[in-house]
């Protein structure tokens, strides 16, 4: 007996009770749709924190001044200009992009159209290139104009909306009272979803007129750009080198800052939504396993419904084997359409979850994953094998004398 | 040609040992027709399953054109039933939702022959269903769902029809039919095991083997029956009936 006429066979089977293999399969169809939709969440949570991540930069090292108290009651040293000057100043390899200093600070925008607290943040003519970003409107400042302690401020795009309406062009030029004093705006930040609420200006002016004592050289955060993300890791053991000698420490359990970088936080991210996927995929692969048992349940079922029709066939001639394959296919052909239509499902959800799961909130669009189709399907098909087999065992061990007996 | 040596079959029931057939010897030769008869007990259903190839005996042989089927395994025994022996059962058993001519074709299907379609309806043909080949059994009458049995049973030309109580299900006419068909099947060449406990059933048949406890106790040739000289005594008129036309058609 051919495949095909074992399948057309099958098939005939199963249209005979209708409504119960619709039932089954049905399980089949859940569990399948919930694996694809699933793990489309997953993929897609984890796929929006890697583009966050990136769009950071992946070639950035963050150097922060360590927490709490040093080991062995050492002192903290801030971190200062004289670190970055080090850094900036090495020969050693690898090559240092850029090194940015960041000193943040908090204050009130005045314009004419209101006010608003924003954090601000003191940093040099790198910044947009250290931060990954762009200026959507006038330009940054100059090197010359951290030298010279230039007033002079580049806003966000929340400051832009609250001060000026959210019109870029009306803010150029604009003098905003900062502190005590008036500073021009000479460019506007294009937004990147993460840090919006803010306004840069010379590291110089941070120091000079929004906090005590320009004389300060500290800074809270320096954001060092590795040639690629090949070179992070050395840039890291370079940046320790170099630190822990102007801090003059021998020992690195004492190091007074730590040095971190995006690569990190993506690699920490990655391993967690990838338990986080797997877990939702194990839940929905229960809901197969409870598909597949309700398969072999309706099997038993119609084993013992055809006890006499499973006779007359080996009274006809029919082997072991020949039966076996008979409701091995009828049970794979079932959970092979409900893992079709499954996976047709699951493909609608997602598609359906991107385009209108905005609408419940701050919600990452599932990502369809193709292998998660096939092998969604795959194991539909591996689920009617499995969960077959023995009422097929069954149904071919069934002696035909007493099977045709059987009322 | 058939033959059962000493064939025996005991079954354990609880504690004691049933002897349902006690040292059987038969032979019928090719395009016999025998009905066996005999009272419920006395060993005709163990008779037929073992001669049907659907059990094998605790003692003795039964060849089958030669072959030693008493020793086989089940699969071999599927095989040889798909070959050699035609099945025909009390309740018919065609499958349901099924046409006639697939059910015809189910065998064949089996065993793996070519051709299915053109022999099935042949066989059809052979029982006067060729019309009814797209039908289901339930639009069939029992006569005629017991005829496509028959041709189910013929399809794969086997050695031996082997029909157990064909007429058990059916009224008077029809059964008389059935046994005027299987007549016919035999007289073209065909042997027929008949399993019956009507005598005017039994009596279409060339001889009647009698059981009783699982052993023979008659074995008669039978050639003046009343049932059978009648039947074959329409066939000769219809044959009349049948031959001018074929001429006037030809």
């Amino acid at each position: 007996m051919t495949l095909r006429m074992a399948v057309v066979m099958a098939w005939r089977g199963l249209r005979a009770n209708g409504l119960r293999s619709l039932l089954t399969m049905l399980g089949i169809m859940i569990g399948v749709a919930a694996v694809i939709l699933l793990v489309g969440l997953g993929n897609g949570t984890s796929a929006r924190l890697n583009s966050q991540l990136e769009a950071l930069g992946t070639n950035l090292i963050g150097v922060f001044q360590a927490r709490g108290s040093v080991s062995e009651g050492g002192q903290v040293q801030p971190l200062t200009d004289r670190d970055v000057e080090a850094l900036r100043e090495s020969t050693e390899a690898p090559r240092f992009v850029t090194v940015t200093p960041v000193k943040q600070a908090s204050a009130v925008i005045k314009g004419a159209h209101g006010s608003w607290r924003t954090s601000i943040v003191g940093s040099s003519q790198d910044y947009p290139a250290a931060l990954n970003r762009t200026v959507e409107a006038g330009k940054f400042f100059t090197e010359s104009q951290v030298r010279t302690r230039a007033r002079v401020v580049v806003l966000g795009p929340e400051p832009v909306r609250k001060v000026f309406g959210g019109v870029p062009a009306a803010a150029l030029g604009e003098q905003v009272r900062i502190g005590s004093q008036m500073f021009e705006v000479v460019g506007v930040l294009k937004p990147n979803g993460q840090q919006d609420d803010l306004a840069v200006m010379p590291i110089t002016a941070v120091r000079t007129y929004l906090v005590d004592g320009g004389a300060d050289d500290r800074v809270d955060q320096l954001v060092v750009q590795a040639t690629g993300q090949d070179a992070v890791p050395a840039a890291m053991a370079k940046i320790t080198r170099v630190l822990m000698d102007t801090h003059r420490i021998d020992d690195p359990a004492q190091k007074d800052f730590e040095v971190r970088s995006n690569l990190d936080l993506l690699e920490q991210y990655g391993e967690v939504t990838a338990v986080f996927t797997l877990f939702l995929a194990s839940i929905a692969a229960i809901a197969l396993l409870v598909g597949g048992i309700g398969v072999m349940n309706i099997m038993l079922v119609t084993v013992t419904e055809r006890t006499r029709e499973i006779g007359l066939r080996k009274a006809l001639g029919a082997k072991r084997r020949t039966v076996l394959e008979q409701f091995l296919v009828e049970s794979t052909v079932l959970s092979g359409i409900g893992g079709s239509v499954g996976v047709l499902l699951g493909v609608a959800l997602c598609l359906l979850g991107q385009r209108f799961g905005a609408a419940f909130g701050d919600f990452a669009p599932p990502r369809l994953s193709i292998p998660s189709m096939f092998l969604a399907f795959g194991v539909s098909l591996c689920i009617g094998l499995f969960f077959g087999a023995y009422p097929a065992k069954r149904a071919a061990r069934l002696r035909p004398i007493e099977a045709l007996r059987y009322e | 040609m058939i033959e059962l040596e000493g064939v025996a079959k005991s079954y354990r029931a609880g504690a004691a040992q049933v002897r349902a057939l006690d040292g059987i010897d038969l032979r019928v030769d090719d395009g016999d027709f025998v009905a066996i008869m005999g009272p419920s007990g006395s060993g005709k259903s163990t008779m037929m399953n073992i001669l049907g190839c659907l059990d094998v005996p605790t003692e003795g042989r039964y060849l089958l054109d030669g072959t030693d089927v008493s020793r086989m395994t089940d699969d071999e025994l599927a095989e040889i039933r798909n070959r050699k022996i035609g099945l025909v059962f009390q309740s018919y058993n065609l499958l349901p939702r099924t046409t006639a001519l697939a059910n015809v074709e189910l065998p064949l299907v089996y065993g793996n022959q070519r051709a299915r379609r053109t022999r099935a309806l042949r066989a059809l043909e052979e029982v006067g269903l060729a019309d009814r080949a797209g039908h289901l059994p339930n639009q069939l009458s029992g006569g005629q769902q017991q005829r496509v049995a028959i041709a189910r049973a013929l399809v794969t030309r086997p050695t031996m029809i082997l029909a157990d109580e064909p007429t058990g299900n059916l009224d008077t006419e029809a059964s008389h039919e059935i046994a005027r068909m299987l007549g016919r099947l035999s007289q073209a060449g065909r042997t027929v095991v008949l399993i019956t406990h009507e005598e005017e059933i039994a009596a279409y048949a060339r001889r009647v083997v009698r059981l009783r406890d699982g052993r023979v106790v008659g074995d008669e040739r039978t050639d003046a029956r009343p049932g059978g000289a009648e039947g074959s005594g329409e066939e000769a008129t219809r044959e009349i009936a049948v031959g001018p036309q074929r001429e006037a058609g030809a």
